[in-house]
């Protein structure tokens, strides 16, 4: 009986200590998260990461460590980027999309993929999936929509944008604005930043047709069987007249990439280029659904135009084209949309239609951006925020002039714009003479 | 295809950068050098042919046969350079001074076929250059010439004894009868001032310029003979180009190195058109009728009916800007007046800019029925990595920017053409196309030189049959002028081509069709050629359009006789005159494989010489 309750009693001793043992192992090792705080404030980032390995480790589902861990990681400047981009990755890929932290782990996962490992193909659904997880997630939204301008798909940017713009702050939002300007119309230098984190262009240098080719470059040099990023060097290259390449660097795609509008759109234009009608018909039969935006539009009035020479079906196509987001700007084809009513025996609308692109195509003139150019640089000038507006007006954005009358408002409330043109915009001056 | 918001793709900026045309920054251009060809090859496996992809003056020997086709299966063509043989030995004074890069050592000089002396052979006349600094005074040394077409396909220099070799910094040559007398006068459109010879009739020219008043001191390009105001006498229409000078001269960089500046940096000169007023002086007109000329930049002009009315219409091509087609209209000063008037209705008709909307180099134009349908359609060459165009006539004077359809497109993007002429050179009654290509931005710059050529027409899509056409396709060249004319009268359509600082080409037409032909001469009852009308040439299976035109090409003038491929093996055919009066002369069993000389209203002849 002795030896039995001294059994007990050591056994009791023994679970005691474990416990103070295990909970004080516990404690200690919970201090690593408190420290690596201080440490990641500190700079001190592969200490940081120690302590939150060791943390993680019993901790495995604390979100928040793993994500201070990615950023201790890939902060460590004495790894090569990539190296710690992917164990950074490794890491966010982790927490469950189910975590508080899961929208922040899918952009952290996106941001790392994007603009460290330049796979844009990877990151772009995890941009989308965290923004459908947390729907006011700016920056989700802003590199969603700085990944679908330098992929070239600016005619999907629209809704993204203004997404964007809302959750930004009042006193950000002018600034979002010249960004959407620059990103429509200044698409030769609105990317540098963004380049330059990309590193496909040097802080002295100036961004040009080059860093823009070595990005898309580079982007499929990652991913070489991403659709898009095969079709945004396909475009670039027939642009400058390299329609061969461009032909030849599509045909190199598998076969799946069809399945993406983007690099389906590419395919039948170079195929229209070289007069293969037939291919490109065939081409446009396969387009993925939804059968809706710009490109899809687009394409349905160019075959009907241009192959089956049916002017009502191209018409009634240009027009959906022509309202879907950034199409209302397309100058070139309104003069298509033109042609096919001249043809339709429209004569009215087709000169109505001609006269409005062609007011377009002058909107569009360098000298004209040249100037606006400076009035984005001084957007706390009253004088030069209403030439922006006019400049929107003429263009008949109405939001984007709402947003900038709302602006002008805050910085000069008694100059605000009555309703109506402005004094020095297009239609004015039509009114006037 | 992205929506046109972006600056850095609007045609109105790459305007202002003149034929930097899809670029923002002069950097785009590089595609134009082996920097970006290098990079264009970084993007594909080592597998794929670099031939395929440099852009180097080896690979251009390659790139311009980009849908390359076999030869219509009876019909090789076969065209063989014979100048030299023929005595036609001239090569275009360009003046070029090394670093220089003013802009009109360029444009190289034109050709005007014309039978001079009347002895019912065609001679011809070459335009050249001189030296361009307005301080040195003329030497008489860079004359153009004038060859004499002496029958067995030989030619001999006349331009002294015939006093027809003006100089001046010579671009177009329009030979025409203004005076009505039977002897073609030549019009000389130049750099500077331009000139008019009055043919004699005795085998020279006089100089009568300055009493006829039809000059002025703008940069004219081509020019063509028509009856502009319906007084059944030859007026004259002149494009004008840019304003070019000392003063303005600049030089412009692409990648990093000099060239030629473009359209974008200079402003436009009006066209000019001189009335003639039956006394040996004109009036310039151009205000006056209607010929409204905004920013056009004019190299090349025809006169033809687009509109099945008889009634010649006028077409420039202008360089990146729109081209014009002027057509007659009717204007009302008061109730019950009417004063003749011209209006430009190619921005409404679709024959002004691309498909896109784009405004386009235009170089050359060469106009036929391309498509068989009877009404007359038109190519324009265009610059480097930018299409041709081919515009169908829908009628109504509407234009269906056909470039892509037709494959006009896909045989141009890696070439830059200058002048034209349809020729049907396998006699199947499907005009066929003559290309000469050739860069401008000067030997810095690559690709500089490039190969002409011979595109097939079938049933209205265009292969290049360059390959099999001959030594002379296989030579990279800078090609400007053509005008074409069979000048051997053996029924196929020779070529003459003006090279820029090369000798010129007489390509003799030696292909074997085993098709029959027949060619006709026409003239109306004011001995004017009939531009705007038409001939119809009937045969069992066949009926042939053929509209009647004057100009086109770039600062040439081809045969003024019209030939006729007959695809079967008749003896004779039938053939139908609509003249520009309105008058119908029809005429059946034409014998084959010759010439008819047929004045409106009078029975044909056969077209004998005088030796």
């Amino acid at each position: 009986m002795n030896s039995t309750r001294t059994a007990v009693r050591a056994t009791l001793v023994s679970l005691v200590v474990a416990g103070l043992l295990a909970g004080g192992g516990a404690l200690y090792v919970r201090r690593d998260l408190s420290i690596a705080r201080r440490l990641l404030e500190r700079g001190e980032h592969r200490e940081a990461a120690k302590r939150l390995q060791r943390y993680l480790r019993l901790y495995r589902g604390d979100s928040r460590a793993r994500l201070m861990l990615a950023e201790a990681l890939v902060a460590d400047d004495d790894r090569p980027a990539e190296d710690a981009a992917r164990d950074a990755v490794a890491q966010l890929e982790r927490i469950p999309d189910s975590s508080p932290e899961g929208a922040e782990a899918r952009t952290r996962t996106g941001r790392l993929l994007f603009l460290i490992l330049l796979r844009p193909g990877q990151a772009e659904p995890l941009f989308r999936r965290a923004i459908e997880l947390a729907p006011d997630a700016l920056d989700a939204h802003l590199m969603l929509w700085n990944l679908l301008n330098v992929t070239g798909r600016f005619h999907l940017t629209q809704p993204v944008f203004w997404r964007v713009y809302e959750l930004n702050s009042e006193s950000e939002r002018p600034i979002r604005l010249r960004d959407w300007y620059l990103s429509e119309f200044g698409r030769g230098s609105a990317f540098a930043e963004l380049d330059r984190k990309l590193g496909v262009l040097a802080k002295k240098d100036n961004p040009s047709l080059v860093s823009e080719y070595d990005r898309l470059r580079h982007i499929r040099a990652a991913e070489p069987d991403w659709p898009v990023g095969i079709a945004a060097l396909a475009r670039l290259l027939r642009g400058e007249g390299q329609k061969d390449v461009a032909r030849e660097l599509v045909q190199l795609a598998p076969p799946e990439a069809d399945r993406d509008p983007f690099f389906l759109a590419t395919r039948i234009e170079l195929a229209m280029d070289e007069g293969n009608f037939d291919e490109a018909a065939e081409l446009f039969e396969r387009w993925p659904e939804p059968h809706d935006g710009y490109e899809y539009w687009m394409w349905r009035g160019t075959i009907a135009d241009e192959i089956r020479r049916d002017d009502a079906e191209a018409i009634a196509a240009y027009d959906e084209a022509l309202r879907s987001p950034l199409g209302d700007t397309d100058w070139q084809l309104m003069s298509r949309l033109a042609h096919c009513l001249l043809r339709a025996g429209r004569a009215d609308e087709s000169r109505s239609t001609r006269d409005r692109a062609s007011q377009l195509e002058k909107l569009m003139e360098r000298e004209l951006h040249q100037q606006l150019r400076k009035s984005f640089g001084d957007l706390r000038n009253p004088a030069a925020v209403r030439e922006i507006i006019d400049f929107y007006r003429d263009l008949r954005r109405d939001r984007e002039v709402a947003e900038w009358s709302a602006w002008l408002d805050r910085i000069s409330p008694a100059e605000s714009p009555v309703s109506g043109a402005a004094p020095g915009s297009m239609e004015n001056r039509k009114r006037n003479e | 295809m992205m929506p046109a918001g972006a600056t850095h793709r609007a045609p109105s900026v790459a305007r202002a950068l003149g034929w930097c045309l899809t670029c923002l920054s002069l950097a785009a251009c590089s595609d134009r050098n082996e920097d970006n060809s290098r990079r264009a090859r970084d993007v594909l496996p080592e597998k794929t042919s670099p031939q395929s992809l440099a852009h180097s003056e080896e690979t251009a020997k390659k790139t311009a046969r980009t849908v390359p086709e076999t030869a219509s299966a009876n019909v090789q063509p076969v065209f063989v350079d014979v100048a030299r043989a023929s005595g036609i030995d001239f090569t275009f004074f360009s003046d070029t001074v090394p670093g220089r890069y003013f802009l009109p050592e360029i444009m190289g000089g034109g050709i005007g076929w014309l039978d001079f002396d009347g002895d019912g052979r065609l001679d011809v006349c070459f335009r050249n250059g001189t030296i361009l600094s307005p301080d040195t005074p003329p030497s008489g040394k860079h004359l153009s010439r004038l060859f004499r077409n002496l029958g067995a396909g030989q030619f001999a220099d006349v331009t002294r004894a015939s006093a027809a070799g003006l100089e001046a910094y010579g671009q177009g040559c329009a030979p025409g009868d203004y005076d009505a007398d039977g002897f073609p006068d030549l019009y000389l459109a130049n750099y500077g001032a331009d000139g008019l010879l009055h043919n004699n009739g005795d085998g020279t020219f006089r100089d009568v310029t300055r009493e006829a008043r039809v000059s002025d001191e703008l940069w004219s390009t081509s020019a063509v003979w028509c009856d502009l105001d319906g007084d059944h006498d030859l007026d004259l229409y002149v494009a004008n180009y840019m304003n070019v000078n000392f003063e303005t001269h600049k030089v412009c960089e692409y990648s990093g190195r000099p060239g030629y500046c473009g359209p974008g940096s200079f402003h436009s000169q009006p066209d000019a058109v001189y009335l003639n007023q039956g006394d040996g002086t004109f009036v310039e007109s151009a205000a006056a009728l209607g010929f409204v000329d905004e920013d056009g930049n004019g190299l090349a002009v025809i006169a033809a009916d687009f509109d099945d009315d008889l009634v010649p219409e006028i077409f420039v091509a202008n360089d990146m800007t729109p081209n014009h087609m002027f057509t007659q209209s009717t204007h009302f000063d008061a109730p019950g007046s009417q004063r003749l008037r011209y209006a430009n209705v190619a921005p409404a008709g679709g024959s002004a800019v691309s498909f896109a909307g784009l405004n386009e180099a235009g170089m050359g134009i060469a106009c036929a029925d391309f498509d068989g349908d009877g009404s007359l359609d038109i190519f324009i060459t265009h610059y480097y990595h930018m299409k041709n165009t081919l515009y169908t006539n829908r009628g109504r004077l509407i234009f269906d920017d056909d470039s892509r359809r037709t494959r006009i497109a896909a045989t141009s993007y890696e070439s830059l053409g200058f002048g034209t002429c349809p020729i049907d050179y396998d006699r199947d009654g499907s005009p066929d196309l003559f290309v000469a290509n050739g860069h401008v931005l000067g030997p810095e710059q690559e690709p500089n030189a490039m190969r002409p050529q011979l595109l097939k027409n079938r049933k209205g899509q265009f292969s290049d049959v360059s390959d099999q056409a001959g030594a002379y396709f296989q030579k990279l060249l800078l090609g400007r002028g053509v005008a074409a004319a069979d000048y051997d009268d053996d029924g196929d359509v020779d070529i003459a081509v003006s090279h820029l600082d090369q000798r010129v080409a007489l390509l003799r037409n030696d292909t074997q069709t085993g098709r029959r032909w027949l060619g006709l001469d026409l003239a109306t009852a004011d001995r004017a050629p009939p531009v705007g009308g038409r001939v119809i040439v009937t045969t069992p299976g066949r009926r042939q359009v053929l509209p009647i035109v004057a100009g086109g090409s770039y600062l040439s003038s081809g045969d003024p006789r019209i030939v006729a491929g007959l695809p079967g093996d008749e003896d004779s055919v039938e053939v139908e005159i609509l003249w520009p009066s309105g008058r119908v002369d029809r005429f059946t069993d034409l014998a084959a494989d010759r010439y008819w000389i047929i004045r409106e209203g009078l029975a044909p002849r056969e077209q004998r010489r005088f030796e």
